[in-house]
């Protein structure tokens, strides 16, 4: 009873340094990891990365401009939130962004058919709404990576232009998730 | 009363069928004696493996599957989970299970006398978790006055040191005991930034005090406490790397006795309690998003009441048994859950002669009524008829695993990864039901041949459930009862000794299916080979070489297009161990020297193996001149 009185070890979580350096809570993340989108020239289009981490707030992105705005800003035509990508059409906005994806090796031309902008859920087992690009990405059940697929998702913006846009990955460096990289060119 | 045969051996070398035995029938019985078959290893046998911990020194024994989890070091008996063999100290349940799995690297050997392992359920007179069998761990008891002290150090880095004491007072025999560990993390994998194995440090603090009230009762008093703490790191399948940390602290307390009020009767009492603590943070690298902090808390006390009666023919045994169980861990999805869990349970060993041998026939029942799942119900039979050089054995039984509280209450979100893992409250325990049966031989002085086996059926499993709404999405995972699984196999085992050669083998085959996907359970080698010899070198000398083979296990990765069977290749450890003894006037002293896994096999991805491991030490015992 004696030893049981004095065997205690001191928390963890005081006793590591995390890796910022601060002894910061770990479960404490308060508002939640920063969220924003980071738009540069790409060639002749644009490469931008969309910090999505949180999974309460969504963060857009206006292609027409291009630059990141705030969900409310009219004019912008795809947000992120998480894994889900919405745009800016059907039962999300009055945009009338919609999408449709060529596959790798398909020729990059605008199709009249396929088109899909934001739609109520279909019959599957989720309730999440039938996002117009919400088949962007191939899961791993075995090690939980997303993917995305590889091609080009064509969007209709708000502005009427057709944008080819690539979803380069959806990893930081660091290995986050929920930090996409995409890239755009010239409307077509 | 007595079959002096030779029915128990330890796993290498010496006879023990005369040690004392308590795992079998839960009462002190003559290992040969049992209708239960029991493999004993001694304090000799454990100190010439060169073993330092649990999971070291079981790697080593004839049926027995130790693989090194992301949860520690698990055991596998008869082909069953890790979950359902009970692993006792003194009979005192050890806590800490993640997954299914007590870490056994965590339980080192410094204090244990013996080690009594009974394969095939058990439940029938320990409860639950004794479905596949039972690990029992003896720990040592002053006698007279000594001191000891042991150390071993090897590469790559490892250092193991510990010392203990034995004061003999008018009030009792103390016994104080200490030790400490540590380690180097290693790696099989060098693609990945992981590390297989977690660098530890681990120190502990013992007591035992054994008081003799009078010639016909006894008390004994226990306690002890070990923090672990341990560092490795993790890498995901997409760059992210992270700082694994855990501190594991255990402690324990106990008070039991004994009383015979009459010649043939006896009265064994015991309380206990028992404490585990598990802090874990996973600290991701350049990022936050995936850091981890868990704190769990897990705490139990046992008591227990038995009546042994001999009584012409007949040793009955009745008895009580209350365990209370507490889990706090912020992975709880009510963040606290307890429960309570009575049991009676009754046995009765009848032994009669039949010509020039001894049957035994030993039914028992116990009854276990728990706050959550309600009754279980395990009976069980055993026969055996023995004589002079040849002993038969045969037993039936049903065995039960109690859900965990973390299969209850678990609410677990990793949206870094994509997954949530929530508990189910309504689940019923696992059952298994259980044939087993055995031949041992000794067809001429020193040598032994035995021949078993067994078969399980199992049902009402707990296994993990895709609970996704959305496929693709976050995946939600479950459990449920819903697995069905069977396995059977059998042991061939022989010992024998030639001059100053000692040599043992065995051969243990394993089928297992999962009755639901009709393939075979994952995880398990078939075919398990062991065998050692010891040579006496003469001059207070002898060396040691044992080995380890296990064919190929089947593991299942999962995809889109359903389970993708993986094999991994099967394994081969060789150990060799050189120990001299020099003559000593009072007390002993040993230097050894070994290399473990010479061959440096490497294991598998999913279950690798140490490196070689080169290593050398001494160990000493002091007792204090006659006066």
């Amino acid at each position: 009873m004696i030893l049981l009185a004095f065997a205690c070890a001191p928390d963890l979580a005081d006793r590591i340094v995390w890796d910022d350096g601060e002894p910061t809570p770990p479960l404490d993340t308060g508002s939640g990891p920063p969220t924003s989108v980071d738009v540069s020239p790409d060639g002749a289009g644009w490469r931008a990365t969309v910090d999505a981490r949180d999974p309460e707030l969504w963060v857009a992105l206006d292609l027409d401009v291009p630059s990141g705005v705030l969900p409310e800003t009219p004019g912008w035509d795809l947000r992120f939130s998480r894994f889900d990508i919405s745009a800016n059409g059907g039962i999300t906005g009055d945009g009338g962004v919609e999408a449709v994806f060529l596959p790798e090796g398909d020729e990059l031309a605008v199709p009249t058919q396929g088109w899909i902008s934001d739609a109520p859920d279909g019959e599957d087992d989720g309730d999440t709404p039938d996002y117009a690009m919400s088949t962007w990405y191939a899961y791993d059940s075995e090690t939980h990576v997303l993917t995305p697929h590889p091609g080009t998702w064509l969007v209709r913006s708000t502005g009427g232009a057709i944008f080819p846009l690539q979803i380069v990955r959806y990893y930081d460096d660091a290995g986050s998730s929920a930090v996409f990289e995409l890239t755009w060119g010239e409307p077509l | 009363m007595l079959i002096a045969l030779l029915t128990a051996h330890a796993a290498d070398g010496e006879d023990v069928a005369e040690v004392v035995v308590v795992t079998a029938t839960r009462s002190e019985r003559a290992a040969g004696d049992q209708p239960v078959a029991v493999q004993v290893i001694d304090r000799a046998t454990l100190e010439a493996t060169g073993a330092e911990s649990l999971a070291e020194l079981l790697q080593e024994q004839p049926g027995i599957q130790i693989d090194q989890t992301v949860t520690g070091a698990s055991i596998r008996l008869q082909g069953m989970e890790p979950e359902h063999t009970l692993i006792l100290i003194d009979g005192q349940r050890v806590l800490g299970r993640k997954d299914g799995v007590i870490d056994l690297a965590r339980l080192s050997l410094q204090d244990v006398e013996r080690v009594e392992i009974v394969k095939g359920p058990s439940s029938a007179l320990f409860g639950s978790d004794a479905m596949g069998g039972v690990v029992n761990i003896v720990t040592r008891r002053g006698t007279s006055a000594s001191a000891g002290t042991h150390v071993r150090a090897g590469l790559p880095g490892r250092l193991d040191a510990d010392a203990d004491a034995t004061v003999p007072t008018p009030l009792g025999v103390h016994r104080l005991s200490a030790s400490w560990h540590s380690a180097a993390s290693w790696d099989r994998d060098p693609s990945t930034p992981a590390t297989d194995s977690s660098a530890f440090e681990q120190r502990s603090l013992d007591y035992k005090g054994t008081f003799d009230t009078s010639e016909d009762s006894e008390l004994t008093l226990a306690a002890g406490y070990q923090v672990r703490d341990l560092r490795g790191l993790d890498s995901t399948a997409v760059g992210a790397v992270l700082d694994r940390y855990q501190t594991v602290e255990d402690g324990r307390a106990s008070i039991r006795g004994w009383v015979t009020p009459t010649a043939s009767t006896r009265v064994a009492w015991s309380l206990g309690t028992g404490w585990y603590r598990d802090q874990f943070a996973l600290d991701q690298r350049g990022s936050k998003d995936l850091d981890q902090h868990s704190d769990t808390h897990e705490a139990n006390g046992e008591g227990s009441v038995q009546v042994d009666v001999s009584a012409g023919r007949h040793f009955v045994t009745v008895g009580l048994d209350g365990l209370y169980q507490r889990l706090r861990s912020d992975r709880l999805g009510t963040g606290d859950a307890r429960r309570f869990r009575g049991a009676v349970f009754a046995q009765d060993v009848w032994a009669r002669p039949v010509g020039d041998a001894e049957l035994q026939v030993s039914p028992g029942l116990r009854l276990d009524v728990d706050s959550q799942f309600g009754r279980a119900l395990t009976p069980r039979v055993a026969a055996s008829l023995g004589r002079e050089r040849a002993i038969v054995r045969a037993a039936t039984g049903l065995g039960f695993r109690a859900p965990d509280f973390r299969e209850l209450y678990l609410l677990f979100e990793n949206p870094g990864a994509g997954y949530v893992v929530v508990g189910t409250d309504d689940l019923r325990p696992e059952r298994s039901a259980n044939v087993n049966g055995g031949v041992e031989v000794t067809p001429v002085d020193g040598w032994s041949v035995s021949v078993s086996g067994f078969a399980n059926a199992i049902r009402d499993l707990v296994s993990i459930t895709d609970l996704s709404l959305q496929p693709g999405a976050l995946q939600r995972y479950g459990y449920a009862n819903v697995g069905r699984a069977s396995t059977a196999g059998g042991e061939l085992g022989m010992r024998g000794a030639m001059g100053p050669l000692t040599l043992t083998s065995t051969a243990a085959y394993t089928r297992s299916r999962d009755l639901d996907a009709d393939r075979p359970l994952p995880g398990r080698s078939p075919l398990i080979v062991t065998g050692a010899a010891t040579l006496d070198l003469g001059r207070h000398a002898s060396v040691r070489t044992q080995a380890n083979a296990s064919s190929s296990r089947v593991h299942y990765a999962s995809s889109a297009d359903g389970d993708r069977a993986v094999v991994t290749p099967g394994r081969l450890t060789t150990d060799v161990r050189a120990s001299w003894r020099p003559p000593a006037k009072t007390g002993s002293l040993e230097l050894f020297a070994g290399v473990d896994n010479l061959l440096d096999d490497p294991g598998s991805p999913g279950s690798p193996l140490p490196p070689r491991f080169v290593y050398a030490g001494f160990t000493t015992r002091t007792t204090p001149m006659a006066p």
